[in-house]
């Protein structure tokens, strides 16, 4: 696997789709921050770069990984070079290995570009320092590398059987924008109030409510079977993990985290993603 | 006689169709293998088989004395490279960049013999130029010169000379040959083009409904492939009826062709057709081609 793996790394490097992503990132971090600076001094409110944007991008990163793994993975096929990856003798299990630790080392530099944009702006100037802990800093990295594996196994494990670069790229860019919408959707009702104020009647003089506000149950709010389900699906999904962090680092709460229930989930996601891609491959008939 | 690759009963299915039937094959070490049969036969199947991209549905193939389904095939299929259909190529990358990639899977320790790929193939002077602004020769000699990386010492080539013009075709025999003769390279090679298949093969396998119907070395069936002469006359009844009466094995083709398996009399014969009021209108001696043997063996349609 390791001389796959080289020859896998060796390609990744010469990739202009990757490039391409790592340029993109870097320039979307860049963006974010400077649209979020000048609109912080526009509407007078406090931004902090880095802890306000060190963590953003991984909300969206699934996307950048399924263009990624696609095109990757998919001119594999698409060249053949599938082929003589088999007929040299290698196994079907190194190959998958060697792609899914290849996508893997390619979506963390990638993030990392992202991370590298936000502290470019903090060291010209635009904040002071980093408003947690380093050492949390450091750590919460270390929290949301197996996320983004998990994102990049399960990529793999879509890519590979498919065996066509359109039809990988179209799939998984739907799922990624799906998962992103499905955490949102999921979010919104797990943080929702469970009681809301009715709309109340002030005066003319000012804002004094007329009448003593009212309360009713928010339909958004979820309870029971209901909250634990879309709780389950929120900590599965690997952006659901990813908002969290995000969250914990923005709204200083890292102490609060979880963050070994974090790993674990990401952890578990790899190992079962890696374990049904490698079936369904292993039974796949090349052409 | 030491056989580089033998199957035993090699079937493979896909849903319904059967695209290998009982497949039975033996290729000797140094041969250059002809593999001949019509579209759909199952070459390519085989050949995917044999290099690992799929497994067979049932029966069994042994590669340098190692079995299918033990461990040691991957080790054995080291010592092979083959050009699958379409020549397995990064479009991005130059005819060096891709070899060294192939090195690279290959796990070599050095790119020594790049040159000397790129030079026996002919690209050479491709320089930077990138496999997309290739032509198809082009590129089916990078896939050779990838299948060569690793120095095999069996060379699987699935229609080699396929879309290639005709200096391409003879660029690519001789450059078989030479790796046959020089090198000691078996080859296994599956061709339509039966013609150029004959100038090359040292011992045929004639597949058809997925199943091997004869095997055969080149000079068995030199041997087998049998003269005649075509004669055209005026009247194929009266024709019929001389060879009869003398005792002359022949085949009608046409109301006005037929082929004698023998050396007839050819004055007897023509005073004969002449009493019995039959021109003689042609007279030619003819070999048995392989086209037509593998027409007889198969039963082919003809129009």
């Amino acid at each position: 696997m390791i001389k796959l793996l080289r020859a896998d790394l060796a390609r990744l490097f010469k990739d202009k789709i990757f490039y391409i992503a790592l340029i993109f990132n870097f320039g979307f971090a860049a963006f974010i921050v400077m649209t979020r600076y000048f609109d912080s001094l526009e509407y007078q409110h406090y931004i902090n770069i880095p802890d306000d944007f060190l963590f953003v991008g991984t909300e969206y990163i699934g996307i950048v990984i399924a263009i990624l793994s696609a095109s990757f993975i998919g001119t594999d096929y698409s060249s053949g070079v599938i082929r003589n990856k088999l007929t040299s003798g290698h196994r079907r299990i190194s190959i998958y290995f060697s792609e899914l630790f290849t996508g893997i080392i390619a979506a963390i530099i990638i993030y990392l570009a992202f991370m590298a944009a936000v502290c470019l702006a903090a060291a010209l100037g635009f904040t002071a320092s980093f408003r947690n802990d380093i050492k949390d800093i450091v750590k919460t990295i270390f929290i949301v590398i197996p996320s983004i594996a998990a994102f990049t196994a399960f990529f793999t494990a879509i890519d590979l059987p498919i065996a066509s670069r359109t039809a990988s790229l179209i799939v998984g860019v739907c799922l990624a924008l799906g998962m992103i919408i499905s955490v949102s959707a999921l979010k919104f009702h797990l943080s929702a109030d469970e009681y809301r104020q009715l709309p109340v009647e002030v005066t003319e003089y000012g804002n004094e409510p007329k009448t003593e506000p009212q309360y009713e149950k928010n339909p958004a709010y979820v309870d029971g079977a209901k909250r634990k389900v879309f709780q389950a699906i929120y900590d599965i999904l690997p952006n659901g993990q990813l908002v969290d962090i995000n969250e914990a680092v923005i709204y200083y709460k890292l102490d609060k985290f979880n963050g070994k229930k974090q790993m674990l989930f990401a952890f578990s996601e790899i190992v079962v993603f890696t374990a049904l891609g490698i079936l369904v491959f292993l039974k796949r008939d090349i052409k | 006689m030491e056989y580089v690759l033998e199957t035993r009963s090699l079937c493979k299915s896909y849903r319904h169709f059967k695209a290998l039937n009982g497949l039975d094959m033996h290729i000797p070490k140094g041969a250059v293998y002809g593999f001949v049969g019509r579209n759909g036969a199952g070459k390519t199947t085989l050949i995917r088989l044999i290099c690992g991209l799929q497994p067979p549905t049932s029966g069994e193939f042994t590669l340098y004395g190692a079995k299918n389904t033990g461990s040691d095939i991957y080790k054995a299929r080291r010592r092979m490279g083959a050009v699958i259909e379409t020549p397995s190529v990064y479009q991005s990358m130059t005819a060096r960049e891709n070899l060294k990639q192939q090195y690279r899977i290959l796990g070599l320790p050095d790119f020594n013999g790049i040159d000397e790929l790129l030079t026996l193939v002919g690209l050479s002077e491709t320089g930077r130029k990138k496999v997309k602004d290739f032509s198809l020769g082009m590129r089916q000699r990078l896939g050779i010169a990838i299948a060569l990386c690793g120095d095999p010492d069996l060379l699987i080539l699935d229609e080699p000379t396929n879309g290639l013009d005709p200096q391409g075709i003879i660029e690519i025999r001789e450059l078989i040959l030479e790796l046959n003769q020089k090198r000691g390279i078996t080859v296994l090679i599956s061709s339509h083009i039966l013609d150029e298949l004959s100038r090359l093969a040292t011992h045929y396998g004639f597949i058809d409904n997925g199943r091997l119907v004869k095997e055969i070395s080149a000079k068995e069936l030199e041997a087998l492939c049998r003269k005649c002469a075509r004669v055209t006359v005026s009247d194929i009844s009266i024709l019929a009826l001389t060879l009869d009466k003398m005792g002359l094995e022949y085949k009608i083709l046409d109301n006005k062709t037929a082929d004698i398996y023998a050396h007839p009399n050819i004055t007897r014969l023509t005073l004969s057709l002449a009493e019995a009021g039959c021109e003689l209108l042609s007279f030619e001696e003819r070999d048995e081609s392989l086209e037509s043997f593998f027409i007889s063996l198969v039963g082919g349609e003809r129009q």
